[in-house]
């Protein structure tokens, strides 16, 4: 199975987090870690494009981080989601409560 | 020039002087550390209580080697103050404040992990920097400035493989300092107290008060198990509800069917996270859904009221659920609602359709809806619901999939057929190796019309806890 690996930078008026490999259970704490590392940036972005596979860890990891930052006035979303991590986003709600953009531009527009 | 040569004389001769006097404090020292080791040995093997070997050890330690001691004992993952000992001529109120004290380091230093096992820790010079970084708050800082501590070692204490506590000596008043010539001695008395204190059967009172709160979380955890499914007339059923970990009887998974105006309603969720937490979360989605689907007997009602009640929650609570009810009347529709859920699927023959389009997860936002489903099933088909656990379990091969799990459903005959079916695959995919919580659920409705002679292999099948 791939493993984790994040790749961070400023793109666009967003710090994005690129996650490759697989995102669940057993790493998600080190998106989570990554994504508090930037509390104060105004937009966080997670692009999943290299990403394989998420679980529900990483939903609830998800939400969770969008509702601490949205608190503070800071938004949070995901980019580029392939076809099962688009799945899982388009199950649990993600895709249809604007949490889910295919572009830096779109999301950082929709903030 | 004799002058000079007598200077010299002198100076040498007081040179060797000290070098003697240091020799033979060390030789004092070493018969001093001797002492203590040959005190504790003794006190382990008198066969005192857990009281008695506390005192008569911190006595061998403190003034000895110490001027004060304390030991600290894991306790459910917490440390506990087990004793304290404050030798003479310290300043006032030391032993009451430390046997307050919380501990400067989390017991996860101490304790050790897979990775970071546990090290002694020692520290020559303590400085002013130091004490800010052990100290809680600023009264805790003036406390420990207080003592005056020049320097402290704390030792990891082991019994039976495992971290049980603490030792603490640290040296202020009189004068002394642990240097690293003292690491030798510590590594053995660090051997020689955890000896002690297992003799006197601490570890094994700790063992029975773990065993003890294991029993009481099993029986709170019975509670929370998914019941044995009732009899439904006109329908047959089967389900599987299998804990990822054997110590973790209740997952996050679960299934629930109850009685509800003209029918009967069934919920398959799934939990977010693990561990007694999402234990709690279970049993607050599963009594919430039965109470607003059996006041209302809508699977909607009981989709938002669950939804109000995680938002609610000062923690972020997620819950993912698949509703529907079953009617009484069979030429009425089964009606589905669906929550972040694997939408359940309608199996007829060798087609597997998912029958609902899933709305929003529960507990992640507010103002949203669900959609209701109306579906009719006839005889022979089947209804199938799982939790993600089944298609995210991971093998030697990647994931378990849609995919294989949509062949094995095709031409099933029966719900009971289902859970043998994708139990077995499951099984030998993961290679018997399941790291998350899997439940299914599979319905059929009866031939008969109003259930007269209806497959009972609901309560006869339940639970099937691998």
């Amino acid at each position: 199975m791939g493993r984790l690996k994040l790749t961070e930078g400023r793109q666009g008026g967003a710090w994005v987090i690129t996650v490759a490999g697989e995102l669940d259970l057993a790493v998600a704490d080190q998106l989570e870690a990554a994504i508090d590392r930037v509390a104060a940036d105004a937009v966080v972005l997670v692009d999943l494009e290299p990403c394989e596979f998420i679980d529900s860890t990483a939903i609830a990891l998800f939400v969770a981080a969008r509702r601490r930052r949205r608190a503070d006035g800071r938004q949070l979303a995901i980019l580029r989601p392939t076809d099962q991590v688009k799945r899982v986003l388009e199950l649990t709600g993600l895709t249809d409560n604007g949490l889910v953009f295919e572009s830096v531009g779109d999301a950082v527009a929709a903030g | 020039m004799g002058t000079v040569a007598i200077v010299v004389l002198a100076g040498l001769s007081a040179a060797l002087a000290l070098i003697l006097v240091r020799a033979s404090a060390a030789r004092a020292r070493m018969a001093r550390s001797f002492a203590v080791l040959e005190s504790v040995a003794a006190v382990g093997e008198r066969d005192l209580a857990v009281e008695s070997t506390l005192q008569e050890i911190t006595e061998a330690l403190v003034p000895a080697v110490a001027d004060f001691c304390v030991i600290d004992v894991i306790v459910e993952g917490r440390p506990l103050r087990a004793a304290v000992r404050v030798g003479p001529g310290g300043p006032p109120g030391i032993e009451e404040g430390l046997s307050r004290r919380t501990p400067s380091l989390p017991v996860e230093t101490v304790v050790g992990s897979v990775d970071a096992p546990p090290v002694a820790r020692l520290r020559r010079d303590l400085s002013e920097a130091d004490l800010e970084k052990l100290a809680h708050d600023p009264g805790d800082r003036a406390f420990l400035r207080r003592i005056g501590m020049r320097s402290f070692v704390i030792l990891p204490l082991r019994a039976r493989g495992r971290t049980t506590g603490a030792l603490t000596l640290a040296v202020a008043w009189s004068g002394r300092r642990y240097g690293t010539e003292t690491a030798r001695f510590f590594r053995v008395l660090k051997g020689r107290v955890s000896l002690a204190l297992d003799n006197a059967g601490l570890f094994s009172d700790l063992g029975r008060a773990e065993r003890a709160r294991a029993e009481i979380a099993e029986t709170l955890q019975r509670g929370l198990l998914p019941p044995p499914l009732p009899h439904i007339p006109g329908w047959s059923a089967a389900a599987m509800y299998r804990p990822a970990g054997a110590e973790n009887e209740v997952g996050g998974d679960f299934y629930d069917a109850f009685p509800v105006a003209d029918g009967w309603m069934v919920v398959v969720g799934d939990v977010t996270g693990r561990g007694a937490r999402a234990a709690s979360i279970t049993g607050q989605a599963r009594y919430t859904l039965r109470t607003a689907a059996s006041l209302t007997g809508d699977p909607l009602v009981a989709l938002a009221t669950l939804n109000r009640a995680l938002l609610g929650r000062r923690d972020s609570a997620l819950c993912t659920v698949a509703a529907f009810t079953l009617p009484e009347d069979p030429t009425q529709p089964v009606r589905l609602a669906v929550a972040g859920h694997p939408p359940p699927m309608l199996v007829v023959g060798e087609s597997v359709v998912e029958t609902v389009a899933s709305g929003p997860l529960l507990g992640a936002f507010e103002d949203v809806e669900w959609s209701l489903q109306r579906l009719r099933v006839e005889a022979g088909q089947l209804l199938v619901v799982i939790t993600d656990g089944v298609t995210e379990a991971p093998g030697p091969r990647g994931r378990f999939g849609e995919e294989r799990l949509r062949s094995l459903l095709a031409t099933t005959p029966s719900p009971v057929a289902v859970v043998q079916r994708l139990e077995g695959a499951m099984h030998e995919f993961t290679e018997g190796r399941f790291v998350d919580d899997a439940a299914i659920l599979a319905l059929a409705r009866t031939a008969d019309e109003r259930g007269a002679g209806a497959d009972r292999s609901f309560g006869d099948l339940h639970p099937l806890v691998a």
